[in-house]
């Protein structure tokens, strides 16, 4: 078991998300970065879709009140026990008693911390992942216990470290689809995207990254329609967001573009303030 | 009505069926037949499906290629289908309309030039109907507000709008259906739980569903909350006539 001593900031228990209960309105949720998440448990022998600690800008304390091998892996946080630093990208053993902490990150946002075995919660809706409207049973607070699953695992010597890139996390072209609403943008504005960079916004959460630019770019609303994660929404007003994993299910906003998953990872992982461009693929 | 929808990819893994821009019954039931089709001929290869106003959306699984996947809708589409009409079912639901629910009703009876009383007796009128669920978790997209309550939306949103509270936002009418920040005129409050993620069925409100607002007092209001909280509230429902 492992015992939360601080929660930290937007510390969740996520999986890869909870599917079929779109048509009810419930977001599909699940990790912000799929590529770091699924690398955690791999690590370990877990299934990909193993449930764990997710965290960002500011990680948790934790109290492991067993023998316990995780992996910690996504943004580069450096997670310590007495003053002893510990490796990311890596299975590790801590042993029952230890107490750790993860400082600040020095690259990306958000981190992943998986145990062998899986973290282990009552799933809502079939799926462990958080949400504040879905699922508010799964939420984490101070003095908090996590069980630990027995999930089947298989280690082996070669999944035990993996080199990882944080290029990862400075990648700054975005490969994009063209959304349903994109032919109705005018060419000028269909130009515009494409020839300059936008800035990821302080206001961005697990719902949507909000990407600042002083374009003259606008379109107008739609009858409410499906969204997905990965989603582009231009407003009238000319405020552009990528929804992300909370995203609620249907909007108003034309759709001008859509990401593929894997860049819904990547642009989970770029700072605020840091800025992206966009690429038709 | 055109029946015959646009087919477009939306990314990799999903595709988007949209119809004219009608917002009708009768698309909502196209719609809702074109889906029972779809998870007939091809649920194996689909992970969920979400109908909107004049659109509905593919979500395929992972495996599934979205472009033989299109061909392979194509063709259902255009099969021939016979979807018989299902009962129609009205669901009752109270809605106290008193302070402290209903912070901006004397505003927008006061802006509308209209009584109290006649904002309540123009919202309790009509029979609504639910197009689809979406935006947050059970909220309902109705369709039935009377014009004369159209009232765009508050320009400064709230931060926090607890969960059964009714409100309207432009031409639309709705119940806020879990806790959530908002921009709409709040007239009043459900007790009713609209979610519960415990549930089998977790939403109470289905696409297709008709609903009727019902007036009821603070007591009231009290009475059903706790009867609710006892699980022994029951549900006021009656079927339709066409």
């Amino acid at each position: 078991m492992i015992k939360i001593i601080s929660a930290g900031l937007q510390t969740s228990i996520q999986d890869l998300g909870r599917y079929r209960y779109r048509y009810l309105g419930v977001p599909t949720s699940g990790v912000m970065d799929r590529k770091s998440a699924v690398l955690a448990n791999h690590l370990l022998g877990n299934i990909a879709a193993a449930p764990l600690l997710e965290f960002g800008h500011q990680g948790p304390v934790l109290k492991f009140l067993d023998d316990t091998e995780i992996a910690i892996t996504g943004a580069g946080f450096n997670p310590s026990v007495s003053g002893e630093l510990f490796p990311l990208n890596k299975r590790i053993f801590i042993e029952k008693g230890s107490v750790m902490s993860f400082g600040l990150a020095s690259s990306g946002v958000w981190a992943y911390l998986a145990v062998r075995g899986g973290v282990l919660v009552a799933p809502v809706l079939q799926s462990s992942s958080f949400h504040p409207a879905v699922s508010p049973q799964l939420s984490i607070q101070k003095e908090s216990v996590l069980e630990i699953g027995s999930f089947e695992t298989k280690l082996n010597r070669k999944n035990a470290v993996l080199r990882v890139s944080t290029n990862y996390f400075k990648q700054q072209l975005i490969e994009v689809y063209k959304g349903p609403e994109f032919e109705s943008l005018n060419k000028e504005t269909q130009k515009e995207l494409f020839k300059h960079t936008f800035t990821i916004s302080g206001q961005s959460n697990r719902m949507a990254t909000i990407l600042n630019h002083n374009l003259k770019i606008s379109a107008p609303e739609i009858i409410t329609s499906a969204v997905q994660p990965g989603t582009v929404q231009l407003t009238p007003s000319g405020k552009m967001m990528v929804l992300m994993r909370d995203a609620q299910t249907t909007g108003g906003y034309a759709r001008i573009l859509q990401l593929r998953d894997e860049a819904v990872s990547i642009v989970s992982q770029i700072k605020v303030g840091e800025s992206v461009a966009l690429k038709l693929i | 009505m055109k029946l015959k929808p646009t087919i477009k990819p939306f990314g990799e893994k999903a595709l988007l069926l949209e119809w004219e821009e009608v917002i009708s019954e009768k698309m909502h039931h196209h719609i809702m037949g074109v889906i029972d089709l779809i998870w007939h001929a091809l649920g194996e290869e689909v992970l969920e499906i979400v109908p909107a106003f004049h659109s509905l959306t593919v979500f395929i699984k992972p495996h599934t290629d979205v472009s033989t996947f299109t061909n392979k809708i194509k063709k259902v589409i255009d099969s021939k289908r016979e979807k018989s009409p299902s009962k129609k079912i009205l669901i009752t639901i109270p809605v106290c309309y008193e302070a402290p629910f209903s912070m901006d009703i004397e505003e927008l009876a006061h802006k509308k030039n209209i009584s109290v009383s006649e904002v309540i007796r123009l919202h309790t009128e009509p029979i609504y109907f639910v197009h689809f669920l979406g935006f947050f978790p059970g909220f309902p997209y109705l369709g039935g507000l009377s014009e004369r309550l159209y009232f765009p939306r508050k320009i400064e949103p709230r931060t926090f709008i607890s969960k059964g509270s009714v409100g309207i936002g432009g031409n639309q009418t709705g119940i806020y259906t879990t806790n959530s920040p908002g921009g709409w005129n709040i007239i009043g409050k459900s007790p009713l739980t609209f979610f519960d993620s415990t549930k089998n069925s977790p939403a109470l409100l289905r696409a297709g569903s008709y609903i009727k607002f019902e007036k009821i007092g603070q007591e009231q209001f009290r009475e059903i909350e706790s009867q609710i909280h006892l699980g022994n509230y029951e549900l006021k429902k009656e079927e339709l006539d066409d």
